[in-house]
């Protein structure tokens, strides 16, 4: 991005509240092109603010702006964007091929045209096989990945993903993350959100931190990287063969704690980047049997933001 | 949109024109009430009432006298069968059995005006010992004359025209009795002439009529007009130009006066007359609670133009109104 | 690539909802309430075919066609049209918004406005390919093809079709709008159906002028059944706009509340539940 080039999202002392509860607070921040994570615990405001750049909500106070123009109330914009939203909501009785032929209609495509682009968007994401079965029948990975296909099928210049790895397994995400990667190196731009910055890192260096409903840090954050190695990193996995996977962690010495439960490993790990990555493999190779999900409560992340704050 | 979604929009939208196709078919093309008329004979009879009748009535003779309220209604006479007895002896027709049905219609006579001496017969469909009904009218002073080929016996009690009474057997089976004039129009509109059944807008009346075993059609307008009424009270009568009544006698009777009003204005000043007086004779039938089961059996009814009244007359009710004498001979 | 217009964008959100809306577990509950007349109309017949007895209501024999008046009054109109308006109407955008799939109809570039006047043709067109099939049936089954009394009453049939297809689109409208606009639309639209309008239109006065009852009724066809004194007599006092009267208030209902709830959804904020 040069000096000149007009930010993708503007927000000037942007504010929103729900009732009593303030969703976001007095921000004031330029995103620029390129893959932006915004990184925060739950509860932070990075969906209020994906939500009010996504004209869902309108600004209580302030303004944000999308390509240089106000996103609520001017549609047309959406040309432009791809929104993955975080909750895990579809027409279930709908097959997947469907429901992205439906929704590319709306953009103004053909029966044609949408069918073509549907199919491609679902090749993308490795969903071919799956294309005429009802979404209702996906797994939570799946469903992950049609959300993801719904958001870049009209190929936008813009994709914005809320918590887009939550639920994936490891190849899922892994793809996933190539995908963002390759989306951005055709020159296109992705705002992406997690709680888990080791994810982020993967798809970027460029950060905005939220805690709170405010922006606490944006640009490169090693520190914060430091700071949380500090502190154990938990991870939950869902596997076939819980029991096994678990014998297979207790080899490395950055596992600090394990607890087997009756399909699941909940691991703590001082090393995040090593052990993903072994999990990663191992997932791939099918050794310690299937694993069918991945997920990290924020505790860690909170106790970080917990110390940048005080 | 999903392939069952297609299939069930085309199913609906299919039984919905479907239905409409038949309903368009059956109420232009007369898939109905021709068809049961047809089923009863009554539309070929109906080609001997001239297209000017200003009065059709008709009775299915055979159903009305098995029915229960007609064995009710026998038993309050108090001649009983002698009646009865007396026709059949003197005609050889046994009134129960050998009449089928009756069609009977009134036209204008030669001055205009619609009266049964002037212009009315009935058709009478059954079993006839020819030889002995014409004896009877030769007896009586009859002579016969032909007419369009047909035997006609016409007798004059009086020295007037309209007197004249002519009877003829037009088909094997089916008498035409009534007054000369009107006779020999049966004969017309059978042998070329206009019958009734070109005339659409009585023909609408006659097929709406639903399983009725008697029934009449009249036109209102051309009555009123005929009646030569003073204009403050014709003024006063309410735009109806076609009527008809039906009824099905069974157990009781039961009923629906049916009044075409010129247009749905009319019609709805009707209906407000209507319920006007049922809810007047609703609040003034007191206590007696034969008049309340008889009057909250009337219903109102029809759409459009139409203003109809059903009404049903339990057999109950005959009784109750039934004289003393007449209720100690239903007694075993 | 293009904007698709309004009128384009409306449509292509009536083919993506109109499958969801058909088969949802809204339409088992619709094929009850539309299933029961051609039911009871079933019955009867086979009474009649049956020759067991005369169908008679306080022991008057009535003929098909007035049965079928009847349920047109009692059941269609004053039950079927205004639940079913209550309950599709007032979850045109309830529904997206309980289940979160708003998100994907609000990110596309179309107006929001669209999205409530397509689900609303889906509606529409849903429970008129359900309605009007069921009140066909009936009449076929109470007015068999053959009986004399077809030819009096089809007319009627067809006066009645596009009766209830105005009274849906109209109460469809309506609740529409309440749904876009209250947090607890099914309540008000029971009390505004089954409170407000029944109370509105007993009374004398002009208060009735402020229901679609009033204006739907002044066009039935078929005269309204009356058993009692009291209904005899209230029926005396009942006044009834003209037809063309009726037709233009239910037009301007229609139209005024349909362009107000997508006004609503254009401007209002709809925030998803966490």
């Amino acid at each position: 991005m040069t000096a000149t080039a007009q930010p993708l999202v503007e927000a000037t002392t942007l504010s929103k509240w729900y009732g009593q509860v303030i969703g976001l607070n007095d921000v004031t921040v330029s995103v620029p092109a390129g893959v932006t994570g915004l990184l925060g615990p739950n509860g932070a405001g990075k969906s209020t603010f994906m939500k009010l750049m996504t004209g869902q909500l309108k600004p209580s106070k302030g303004t944000i702006a999308v390509f240089g123009e106000p996103i609520w109330g001017h549609p047309h914009l959406f040309f432009r964007i791809g929104f993955c939203p975080e909750q895990d909501a579809f027409y279930e009785s709908m097959t997947g091929l469907e429901w992205l032929t439906g929704l590319l209609r709306l953009n103004g495509l053909d029966e044609k045209s949408a069918t073509t682009a549907a199919q491609h968007s679902l090749v993308t994401v490795d969903l071919v096989e799956a294309a005429d079965k009802k979404i209702g029948s996906y797994s939570k990975g799946m469903r992950q990945r049609v959300k993801l296909a719904q958001a870049i099928a009209h190929d936008p210049a813009l994709l914005i993903l809320d918590e887009p790895l939550a639920g994936m397994d490891p190849i899922g995400r892994r793809k996933t993350i190539r995908l963002i990667k390759d989306w951005a190196r055709a020159g296109k731009s992705v705002i992406v959100s997690s709680h888990i910055l080791h994810e982020i890192e993967a798809m970027t260096s460029n950060i905005l931190l939220i805690h709170n409903g405010r922006i606490l840090a944006e640009g490169d954050v090693h520190q914060i990287r430091d700071l949380i190695d500090e502190h154990p990193h938990t991870v939950y996995i869902r596997a076939q063969h819980p029991r096994e996977l678990a014998r297979t962690f207790l080899e490395h010495d950055d596992v600090l704690s394990l607890k087997v439960e009756s399909d699941a490993v909940v691991v703590q790990t001082a090393r995040p980047d090593a052990f993903y990555s072994r999990l990663t493999d191992l997932a791939a190779s099918s050794e310690s049997g299937e694993i069918a999900e991945i997920t990290s409560p924020d505790d860690n992340l909170q106790a970080v933001f917990q110390y940048l704050v005080k | 949109m999903t392939k069952q979604t297609r299939y069930f929009l085309l199913g609906s939208a299919t039984t919905l024109l479907l239905g409409l196709a038949v309903g368009v078919f059956a109420y232009y093309g007369g898939l109905s009430g021709i068809a049961s008329m047809q089923s009863t004979g009554v539309a070929r009879d109906l080609e001997y009432v001239p297209a000017d009748a200003t009065v059709v009535a008709y009775a299915n003779v055979r159903e009305v006298m098995t029915s229960e309220m007609r064995q009710r209604v026998k038993r309050f006479e108090p001649e009983g069968d002698k009646g009865k007895k007396e026709f059949e002896d003197k005609t050889g027709v046994d009134i129960d059995s050998d009449i089928d049905r009756v069609l009977a219609c009134v036209t204008p006579d030669a001055s205009g005006n619609s009266s049964p001496e002037g212009g009315g017969f009935v058709l009478a469909r059954g079993r006839f010992n020819q030889v002995k009904i014409e004896g009877l009218v030769r007896e009586q002073g009859g002579r016969a004359e032909q007419y369009n080929g047909i035997q006609l016996l016409v007798y004059e009690p009086g020295k007037q025209k309209k007197d004249r009474f002519a009877l003829a057997f037009v088909e094997p089976g089916l008498l035409a009795m009534g007054s000369s004039g009107g006779v020999r129009k049966a004969i017309d509109s059978k042998r070329g002439g206009k019958s009734i059944r070109s005339k659409p807008e009585v023909m609408k009346q006659i097929e709406a009529i639903d399983e009725g075993n008697v029934w009449a059609v009249g036109r209102f307008d051309v009555l009123t007009e005929q009646a030569h009424l003073p204009r403050e009270m014709a003024g006063k009568l309410p735009p109806i130009n076609m009527f008809s009544a039906s009824g099905r006698v069974n157990g009781g009777v039961s009923g629906t006066i049916t009044a075409q009003a010129s247009d749905e204005q009319a019609a709805n000043n009707l209906r407000d007359v209507v319920r006007g007086m049922l809810a007047l004779a609703r609040l003034q039938s007191g206590g007696n609670p034969q008049v309340q089961n008889l009057l909250q059996s009337l219903q109102m009814g029809g759409s459009g133009t139409s203003v109809s009244i059903s009404f049903t007359i339990p057999v109950e009710l005959l009784d109750a109104f039934a004289p003393k004498k007449g209720r100690a001979v239903v007694q075993p | 690539m293009r904007a698709p217009s309004y009128w384009q964008a409306s449509l292509r959100i009536f083919e993506l909802s109109l499958g969801e809306m058909l088969w949802s577990r809204r339409t088992i509950f619709m094929a009850l309430v539309v299933g029961s007349p051609v039911l009871l109309a079933g019955v009867i017949r086979a009474i009649e075919a049956a020759g067991i007895a005369g169908f008679r209501v306080e022991s008057l024999r009535i003929n098909g066609a007035t049965i079928f008046g009847m349920l047109i009054w009692v059941l269609y109109l004053r039950f079927i049209v205004p639940v079913l308006g209550i309950f599709y109407g007032t979850a045109l955008i309830a529904d997206e918004i309980e289940d979160k799939t708003i998100t994907y109809l609000f990110t596309r570039p179309i107006p929001r406005g669209a999205v409530l006047v397509g689900k609303y043709l889906a509606y529409l067109t849903c429970t008129i390919l359900v309605v009007l099939p069921s009140v066909m049936l009936v009449y076929f089954l109470l007015v068999p093809i053959g009986s004399a009394s077809l030819v009096s009453s089809f007319p009627s049939l067809v006066t009645d079709l596009g009766l209830l297809a105005l009274g849906l689109a109209v109460y469809g409208s309506l609740f529409g709008f309440v749904g876009a606009r209250l947090k607890r639309p099914v309540v008000f639209g029971l009390v505004f159906a089954f409170g407000w309008e029944q109370a509105a239109l007993i009374f004398p006065g002009y208060l009735r002028r402020f229901t679609v009852a009033y204006y739907l009724q002044a066009l039935v066809p078929h005269a309204m059944p009356e058993q009692s004194t009291l209904g005899a007599v209230q029926a005396l006092f009942r006044d009834a706009p003209s037809g063309l009267v009726s037709l233009a208030w239910l037009a301007l209902f229609w139209l005024g509340f349909l362009f107000l709830a997508a006004r609503t959804v254009e401007r209002r904020e709809y925030v998803l539940e966490q």
